[in-house]
């Protein structure tokens, strides 16, 4: 089974938004949404030390991802390809995931009210296309494949040139995006756009930790008053005076 | 009343008194199904780790009989659909016999009497109490308990659930309303627990499981479980009784009735053969279509070369295919016999003349020619009349069904206006 | 998952099928009292909502019908057949229909149940349909044109919503439902406006 990643060479990118266009045209995208963004990390430092960036920001299809298990109809699911995915059919729309999500990378739409993401482009997978992003990237700063491949592009750059996650101390999800910079600008990332820890919506919360348990109780008990009833009536014998 | 003459318990166990209404029967065990299959497939939904209650393997198997975890999804809230739709045609046809406020102080609100055997009934379940139970109304404090729960849980599960369905509202919306959906669902489940225990197990119990089949009681175990019913029971009997009507089976009694149907049992039965011709036929019922065919067949007959390169009728005159091979052909035929055999089993079959008082059979025979005239051009040119096109094609919601509905409605109406002389 | 519904049928079962199907059809017909002329009519003056409650349950449960089987996977809707649409066609015909009724008392369908159970209006309003399909069909290709007109395809309500069928045959359903518990209301919006507002007679 292939594990597919991408890498983004920020040495390359000139930051012109083709990635975003060509993705938002390509899946439909609707105004004011993304499914990748290119974001300017701003220029830090002091004169002449200059660093400065563009983050390529998409779903980064994580070794273990955070927005799976607060889904509560598993409409979001990881393939066994590594792909983050989700079904249209089974989403309902809470929301649950896009909080979950470290890189904001998920958004609710607002026509279908269902969850989209970035999904490493699937459907052109299936058709052995790569990804919108990295066919129309003016500045081929973009890289897509199978990480398990030890002979193709991506396992060279990650393992051979180094890239790097956008990670932190705090948040260590496993991210397969991976980026290339000559100034380490992937830290320089890290520090402009950390990734934020997972929240749990009050409503996922209250669920799990409160309304779950309680209802296991309160059936428990009733079951278990049954369960001594029943012994009762078998001690001693049904009466049948009624019939 | 009076009580002087010694009960005969011997008899009161032989003797059945109705209690349930054959509507509150069928609704029951569509619910009790209902429940089933929507609690199983509801807690196959639940995968996730955070949320799951039950065991890997249950979840794995109920998605496998379905298929996919979509179509497990598009069960449930089809089932859920079919729930709300049955209960909001019961609530609102039947709230005045359900629902109305004094139907629900009989039969849901608790009283001082209730609220005693209680307590008791639950001690005594536990082996800890021998005191006699306070008598009870037609639904004793455990019955009506479980109603009054069902009655404030119904909604919400409702609602909820079609906020799911449909995506209505925010995402904060959405995702409360699947834990509000599942706290209620829970609660009810404690509940059914008990009610199922109740009906099922308990032995002195049985009579009532078994009135949910049948409709009837023991006279002895409505003296003894629900007495103050059971003084309203004889206070209605000592009133002076009716001669015993013969008794008759109701499928009889429906066959032979004088009067017409009530319109929405034979709506009921039109629907049905209505769902049962697109599951076999792959269409709806029709009846203009069926006399087009027949008026091809009979041209094709006289001038088989005209019919077959004529622009209308070459349609139905094509090489290699009878043109009476169609459905609407034999169904034809069909609706002959069933409406004669329907007339008839009513008394209705007679050679008459419908007509209004201000005019002769005689002119209403050239009215309806020319009303069949019109109707005939119509339908050909909607390309379906009332049977084919409004109500096969209202099924299926073409949107050219509900327009050739409105038009037919609104010439009706207003050629009511002017045609008043002919029926009034 | 291949889906059960609509079955595939010899020639034999089919035509056997269409007889049954038929029967239960001029059944029904003829048990909501749709076999006389003065009941169908009595819709149009407000003083008999028959025409309406029976159609419109019969309507509302065969959609529920398919759209739970449709839900379910156990009919394949592509197979079923749905009308094309032909706007201005099927108005105008619609229109005509509707005239035809309440000039001649009934509609195809019924008038056959009408026949069957000894009507001569009925028998005269059948052969009255085979004259106007007979002179219809002579005439169509000079209306031809007209006849294609407004051309929508199978269009279906969920289409031209731009929603899905469960919500339509849900708003179909609730429609019915509301227009039932107001034909109930002392038979109907026009006598409760006629007691309200109108005259005493």
């Amino acid at each position: 089974m292939a594990r597919y990643a991408m890498v983004t060479d920020l040495t390359r990118c000139v930051g012109c938004q083709a990635c975003t266009a060509a993705c938002n045209a390509e899946w439909n995208v609707p105004a004011g949404q993304a499914r990748t963004r290119v974001l300017p990390t701003g220029a830090t430092g002091t004169f002449p030390n200059l660093r400065a960036a563009f983050y390529v920001a998409q779903c980064n299809h994580c070794d273990e991802p955070p927005c799976v298990r607060p889904c509560p109809s598993g409409a979001t699911f990881q393939a066994d390809n590594g792909i983050v995915k989700v079904d249209p059919t089974l989403c309902i729309g809470c929301g649950f995931c896009v909080d979950a999500c470290p890189y904001e990378a998920r958004y609710l739409n607002p026509e279908t009210k269902r969850v989209d993401k970035c999904d490493f482009c699937s459907g052109r997978l299936e058709k052995g296309q790569q990804p919108a992003c990295v066919t129309t990237c003016t500045a081929h700063a973009k890289y897509f494949g199978d990480l398990e491949d030890t002979a193709g592009p991506i396992f060279q750059l990650v393992y051979g040139k180094s890239a790097k996650r956008i990670e932190s101390a705090d948040v260590a999800v496993g991210p397969n995006v991976y980026y290339l910079g000559r100034r380490d600008e992937a830290a320089l990332i890290a520090e402009v756009f950390p990734p934020r820890q997972p929240r749990m919506p009050a409503a996922a919360e209250f669920w799990s930790r409160l309304v779950k348990p309680l209802a296991l109780t309160m059936v428990g008990a009733t079951f278990l008053g049954q369960a001594i009833a029943f012994f009762h009536q078998l001690q001693t014998g049904e009466k049948h005076s009624d019939d | 009343m009076t009580t002087d003459a010694p009960l005969n318990f011997e008899a009161m166990s032989q003797r059945m008194i109705k209690k349930h209404h054959v509507a509150i029967i069928l609704l029951h065990w569509f619910n009790a199904i209902t429940w089933l299959m929507e609690l199983t497939t509801g807690a196959a939904l639940i995968v996730s780790p955070n949320y799951r209650f039950m065991p890997v393997w249950f979840v794995e198997m109920i998605t496998e009989v379905f298929g996919s975890r979509g179509n497990l999804l598009r069960f449930h809230i089809a089932a859920g659909l079919l729930w709300v739709t049955v209960f909001a045609v019961y609530g609102i046809f039947g709230w005045r016999t359900y629902l109305h406020r004094e139907v629900l102080e009989r039969e849901v609100a608790l009283d001082r009497d209730d609220l005693q055997w209680l307590r008791i009934r639950v001690l005594s379940i536990l082996g800890r109490s021998n005191e006699p139970l306070p008598p009870q109304g037609v639904y004793n404090a455990g019955q009506k308990m479980f109603a009054l729960m069902v009655y404030a849980m119904l909604p919400i599960i409702m609602v909820t659930g079609l906020i799911m369905a449909f995506h209505w509202g925010s995402a904060a919306v959405v995702g409360w309303a699947v834990v509000v959906h599942f706290a209620t669902v829970a609660v009810v489940v404690s509940g059914l627990m008990v009610h199922v225990y109740m009906g099922a197990v308990f032995p002195e119990e049985k009579p009532a499981f078994f009135s949910m089949l049948t409709g009837m009681v023991p006279e002895l175990f409505a003296y003894k479980h629900h007495h103050k019913w059971w003084l309203e029971v004889k206070a209605m009997e000592s009133t002076p009784a009716q001669p015993a009507a013969p008794t008759e089976s109701t499928l009889s009694r429906w066959l032979h009735m004088k009067e017409y149907w009530p319109a929405y049992w034979a709506g009921l039965g039109l629907g049905l053969t209505l769902l049962a011709t697109f599951l076999i036929i792959g269409q709806g019922l029709g009846a203009s279509g069926g006399f087009t065919r027949y008026l091809a067949f009979t041209l094709s007959l006289i001038a088989p070369q005209y019919a077959a390169t004529h622009p209308y009728w070459g349609n139905y005159v094509q090489p290699g295919q009878p043109v009476l091979m169609d459905f609407l052909v034999f169904e034809l035929i069909g609706v002959v016999i069933g409406g004669f055999v329907s007339g008839w089993l009513a008394g209705r079959f007679k050679i008459s003349t419908d007509h209004g008082p201000r005019i002769t059979p005689r002119t209403r025979w050239a009215l309806a020619f020319a009303g069949g005239a019109i109707s005939g051009v119509g339908a050909r040119m909607a390309r379906g009349c009332t049977s084919g096109l409004a109500l096969s094609g209202g099924a299926v919601l073409s949107a050219g069904a509900f327009a050739f509905m409105l038009a037919v409605f609104a010439a009706g109406f207003l050629g009511a206006y002017f045609l008043r002389k002919v029926w009034l | 998952m291949t889906s059960i519904f609509p079955l595939t049928l010899s020639n034999g079962a089919f035509i056997t099928a269409s007889l049954i199907l038929g029967f239960f059809f001029g059944f029904f017909l003829e048990r909501a009292g749709f076999s006389s002329a003065k009941k169908l009519t009595a819709q149009f003056y407000f003083r008999d909502w028959g025409v309406l409650k029976v159609m419109f349950s019969a309507i509302v449960v065969a959609m529920l019908g398919l759209a739970w089987g449709s839900l379910t996977g156990a009919i394949d809707m592509g197979q079923v057949y749905i009308p094309d649409a032909y706007l201005w066609p099927q108005i105008l015909g619609g229109l005509l229909l509707g005239s035809g009724f309440i000039l001649g008392g009934y509609c195809p369908g019924t008038s056959v149940v009408a026949a069957a159970t000894g009507k001569l209006d009925g028998l005269f309003f059948v052969l009255g349909i085979f004259a106007g399909i007979f002179g219809y069909g002579m005439i169509e290709p000079a209306i031809h044109q007209f006849n294609l007109s407004g051309s929508l395809g199978p269009l279906t309500l969920q289409q031209l919503f731009h929603t899905s069928a469960g919500v339509v045959a849900f708003c179909v359903a609730a429609v019915a439902v509301g227009a039932f518990w107001a034909a109930e209301q002392s038979e109907g919006p026009w006598q409760l406006f006629k007691k309200t507002y109108g005259r005493s007679e």
